[in-house]
């Protein structure tokens, strides 16, 4: 455990080396070409590149193996918007397109309320898949508040029960590291933290 | 220093496979969803793209530290050029500018996968991988067919033969890569494509995912294109800027497939239609950037662009062979996937004009498609040696591209879905109004002004098609002004409607509207923008009619008119610096009586290569005109010169037009400053640096004009004479090309050589004598090669070169038709459409999210 803990601090190394390192090696390569001619600044790009081409092999390789943790943008697609989001987009700026449209006075009053109508139910479609896309999500995040609220005893009285779910569709979130695991699972597989196997189950 | 530098190199174009083939098959087998295998394929694709900087760093280095065991090396550069030269001997080969492909074509994977980050989960595996399998090609092409890092046979040698001093202009600097970007960019939406067809997620995701990327190769191959033309204008010194050769057709035809993909990506966007079209647009503008490069880099055909002939043509073609292939069985494969889900509603609507403008951009892209691999279609099916020149693009493609303008016009009055007639009349009033007016004022003053409505036009032979092709040349100016107008009007006119529309519902002042209109559509206000930019070229080009040409042999203090002009030829200096003598002349120029400026049109006399001096052109520019005046041979002792001068009218419009067209597409491509793009927009700020990085240099190629024009020279023993061209010797040169043998076969029109020269002066006596046309370029024929003549296009198989493409248009006008008719809504049908009754909780919060979708940030 001890082991895969310093591993996913050296993750967060890496991850700060590969963010700075670039600027450190063309700062370097930059006082190198004031100093000894073009050539070693060069060579010293060069041998960056080589270390920087190691590097996210390396990488690769771990997180292909399975040793690197996942990273919470590829896990989940956080603050990422999906496909219905975009497409959800692309509907309201037609629809803003249209009202435009109709504004300057190249459609029709009739034309116009057709055309609406079309894009508003397509709109609403998108909502309602973007709403059960998130169904499962809202209901969990709404049983860890109820359960918060419970402790700290604020709990309003009223509170509705969360969606019931099947026990095998759910997943648990380990409290260390941002990895998912089964519902079951007793440690996480991500950083090997204690889960508690009921506290999403209940 | 460093002993196994070479095999270094090797072994890293080597690894570059390896690490492109790994990330290629873990990519693919993330495509099932598996995060942690996305996360490898990401890492590797970063890990291949380092590589390939390591490659061209590997590389650079053998330069600056003059490596001459590299072939590549010793072969372009010397111990005496600077770094940044050294730098720019990069790209200055076949091995190196491939090198250069690949590095470009990683970068844009790189910003992509790293754009991609967290979005578009689904794609994302395909893209990659398709991605890499461009960089297999190329890592594959290099290691086999054009290693930059194979040595030189005979050891390193002292010294290396030097970047050629015509590549040493800021031009080569910059014109090849701008036209690369847009090139290599293009893999980006290809592979977006591919992704979507591969998953079968087919709806407005991938298209919403490219379009920006799209619009920022357009912009790039436009950038490159008027780059180019530029450079010839310029450079080549010929008084042109485009001379349809073949390089400059392969780096237009991509340019015009994308053109129509982002006008037909709309119609996918709002309507749900052209799903397949949209796919083969996009695989068709990748297909023809390789199509480009395999033009110029086989050896195929002809061209004063070609590297040397080389065995990369044979990989190249099986690329774009498997290219098609794969793109073709994946359609196949997603065909019910590619039906439309809209229907047409009536003629009069803005879907009627996106397809009637991608018919006739696609249209121009295979006519000169057609005509530039003309010369071996004819040799293969007709065992006739053949050319095809500038006359018959000229006479060709302008009645084509004038419908494409008017087109561009009328889109944007016709709303979506249908236009009723009232609304029509009311959109179309104006623009109208203005085009006939604009036609009448030409047609009465055009002639005072020097620019008449209705120009001469000599016909090329006395055959019915030439003849009819010199009539409609002949009403082409007027024509051209009048859709210039048109589409300028009507792009004030939709500005103004939009602005009013604004302070009506608002109290704004017109400035404050005018910004917030702009920015709050930027797509629609930038491609109109675009249109006038466009508008604004096209008014240049239509210049070309009331053009100018005269050649004179000027002794010291004497002085020759060339249309308003007069110019006195004042003698030559001398100004020698490290690497050449330049003989510089001085001339006067004369407006009216008045001196109005001096021009120096020089010889450079390169130490390197004294045997081939060049020429620099002296321009004199104002709006109206351009006077463009390029010094032949000087003879030493008298001091006279050979002088040929060109009136070019109108061209710095086409320049101020791409200026124009450039601000148009960075206001379409501004990132929306939404807040996902604003924190995850790594792609928002290269795209934006990129393109203000390129504006700022464009300025800077247009403030250092004009610089240096190259052409080989001979001696030339004429004294005296001056000659204009009849409108009927300027056809006829523009027949036939010079046979000097040292220049790339440019038409006599053109070519600023002696040989050319005396062949002009002793056709001008032929004519004299009473010869016809047709027997002075029978005789040509005889004497040069068949191929030293044009084609002759009104006989024989190569009909075939308009008679095809015309006939293509006319079944694709009806085919158009018929997809029109068969999709056109009947009246009964229905659609799932809102009826207002079942408002529900979903439309407050729909209204709600469109209140704040406008809102700034």
């Amino acid at each position: 455990m001890s082991r895969e803990r310093n591993d996913s601090s050296l993750e967060r190394g890496i991850a700060l080396a590969t963010k700075l390192a670039p600027f450190g090696a063309v700062a370097l390569a930059l006082g190198a070409g004031v100093v000894a001619g073009p050539p070693l600044a060069v060579l010293i790009l060069t041998g960056s590149a080589l270390i920087g081409a190691i590097a996210t092999l390396w990488t690769s390789v771990r997180a292909l193996v399975g040793e690197t943790p996942l990273a919470p943008e590829d896990a989940f697609a956080l603050g990422a918007p999906s496909s219905e989001e975009e497409q959800k987009r692309a509907v309201l700026r037609a629809i803003k397109d249209i009202e435009f449209e109709r504004s300057v006075g190249k459609i029709s009053e009739e034309d116009y309320a057709a055309l609406l109508g079309r894009y508003r139910a397509e709109a609403k479609r998108l909502l309602r898949q973007i709403d059960e896309a998130h169904a499962p999500d809202r209901a969990r995040a709404e049983a860890l508040a109820a359960k918060h609220l419970a402790k700290s005893g604020d709990a309003p009285t009223t509170t509705k029960k969360p969606a019931k779910k099947k026990p095998s569709a759910i997943v648990q979130d380990c409290p260390e590291c941002p990895v998912k695991n089964d519902g079951d699972a007793a440690f996480c597989k991500g950083c090997g933290a204690k889960l508690d196997a009921e506290e999403v189950s209940s | 220093m460093w002993n196994s530098l070479p095999e270094f190199g090797t072994g890293v174009l080597c690894a570059i496979l390896v690490a492109a083939a790994y990330t290629f098959s873990v990519a693919l087998a993330a495509g099932g969803g598996r995060p942690r295998l996305l996360q490898a394929a990401r890492s590797g694709a970063f890990g291949t793209i380092a590589l390939v900087g390591l490659a061209v760093l590997v590389l650079a280095y053998a330069f600056v530290s003059h490596d001459f065991r590299l072939d590549y090396v010793a072969r372009y550069s010397d111990r005496t050029m600077s770094t940044p030269w050294l730098i720019a001997a990069l790209w200055g080969g076949q091995d190196g500018s491939l090198l250069w492909w690949l590095f470009l074509t990683a970068f844009f994977s790189g910003v992509c996968t790293a754009w991609l980050k967290g979005r578009y989960r689904d794609l994302q595996p395909y893209v990659i991988a398709t991605q890499m399998s461009v960089l297999i090609f190329l890592a594959i092409l290099m290691l086999f067919a054009a290693n930059p890092f194979r040595t030189q046979i005979g050891g390193a040698s002292p010294d290396g033969a030097g970047l050629n001093y015509q590549l040493r202009n800021f031009y080569m600097i910059i014109h090849p890569p701008s036209l690369y970007i847009g090139f290599t960019s293009c893999a980006v939406p290809f592979s977006f494509a591919i992704a979507a067809l591969v998953t079968g997620r087919l709806d407005n995701e991938w298209i919403i995912a490219t379009r920006k990327w799209m619009l920022f190769s357009w912009l790039f191959l436009a950038i490159g294109n008027a780059l180019g033309m530029l450079w010839a204008y310029e450079e080549l010194g010929w008084g042109g800027y485009w001379a349809w050769d073949p390089v400059e057709n392969a780096a237009f035809l991509p340019w015009l497939t994308a053109s129509a993909y982002v006008h037909s990506t709309m119609v996918q966007e709002r309507r749900g239609m052209l799903k397949m079209w949209n796919v083969i647009l996009i695989c068709l503008t990748f297909f023809l950037t390789y199509f480009g490069t395999f033009l110029t880099r086989s050896g195929l055909i002809a061209s004063v662009h070609a590297f040397a002939q080389s065995s990369i043509g044979n990989y190249f073609a099986v690329y774009m062979i498997l290219i098609i292939a794969v793109s073709t069985a994946l359609i196949l494969r997603r065909a019910d996937k590619l039906k439309s889900d809209g229907v047409f509603d009536a003629w009069l609507s803005r879907e009627f004009t996106f397809l009637m403008n991608n018919w006739a951009l696609v249209g121009l892209m295979v006519f000169i498609a057609l005509a530039t691999v003309w010369p071996r279609i004819s040799e293969w099916l007709l065992n006739q040696k053949a050319t095809v020149g500038p006359t018959f693009y000229n006479a060709f493609i302008p009645p084509v591209a004038l419908v494409l303008i008017f087109l561009m016009g009328t889109a944007p009055l016709l709303g979506w879905r249908k236009t009723s007639a009232r609304l029509f009349y009311q959109s179309f009033t104006f623009p109208i109004a203005a085009m006939v007016a604009a036609g009448a004022a030409h047609v009465a003053f055009g002639t005072k002004l020097g620019f008449p409505a209705f120009v001469v036009s000599e016909p090329v032979k006395e055959s019915a098609l030439w003849l009819r092709l010199a009539w409609l040349q002949g009403k082409l100016p007027l024509v051209t002004i009048m859709l210039v107008t048109y589409n300028i009007a009507v792009v004030l006119q939709e500005f103004y409607r939009g602005i009013a529309a604004r302070r009506r519902s608002k109290p704004e002042s017109v400035f404050v509207a005018l910004t917030r209109l702009v920015s709050k559509s930027r797509r629609r206000y930038g491609g109109y923008i675009v249109h006038v930019g466009i508008a604004v070229m096209f008014f240049g080009f239509a210049g070309r009619a009331w053009g100018l040409d005269k050649e004179a042999n000027l002794g010291p203090n004497e002085t020759m008119t060339i249309g308003e002009y007069s110019m006195t030829y004042r003698g030559t200096h001398r100004d020698v610096d490290h690497e050449k003598t330049a003989v510089v002349t001085d001339i006067d120029v004369m407006k009216g009586g008045a001196l109005v400026g001096q021009i120096h049109p020089a010889r450079f006399i390169y130490k390197a290569s004294p045997d081939q001096p060049s020429t620099e052109i002296g321009r004199f520019s104002t709006p109206k005109n351009d006077l463009y005046v390029v010094v032949g041979m000087i003879n030493p002792e008298t001091k006279a010169a050979s002088v040929q001068a060109h009136v070019n009218p109108l061209v710095s419009f086409v320049w101020c037009g791409v200026m124009i067209l450039i601000v148009g597409a960075l206001v379409a491509m501004w990132p929306e400053a939404t807040h996902a793009e604003a924190e995850a927009g790594a792609f928002s700020y290269v795209r934006a640096l990129g393109t203000a990085g390129t504006m700022v240099m464009l300025s800077v190629v247009l403030a250092l004009a004009p610089s240096y024009a190259y052409g080989q020279q001979q001696e030339m023993k004429r004294e005296g004479f001056v000659e204009e061209q009849t409108p009927k010797e300027k056809s006829l040169f523009a027949q036939l090309l010079c046979d000097c043998g040292t220049c790339p076969h440019e038409a006599l029109s053109t070519c600023t050589c002696g040989w050319a020269h005396d062949m002009r002066a002793a056709i001008r006596a032929e004519l004299k004598q009473g010869k016809t046309t047709e027997t002075i370029l029978s005789d040509y024929a005889a004497k040069h090669g068949s191929d030293a003549v044009l084609v002759q296009v009104d006989e024989g198989g190569a009909r075939a070169l308009w008679a095809v493409p015309l006939f293509g248009l006319a079944l694709g006008g009806g085919l158009i038709f018929r997809f029109i008719r068969q999709r056109t809504r009947s009246k009964t049908d229905k659609e799932t459409e809102d009826d207002g009754a079942g408002r529900d909780a979903y439309d407050a919060r729909l209204d709600d999210e469109l209140n704040h979708l406008d809102e700034d940030p």
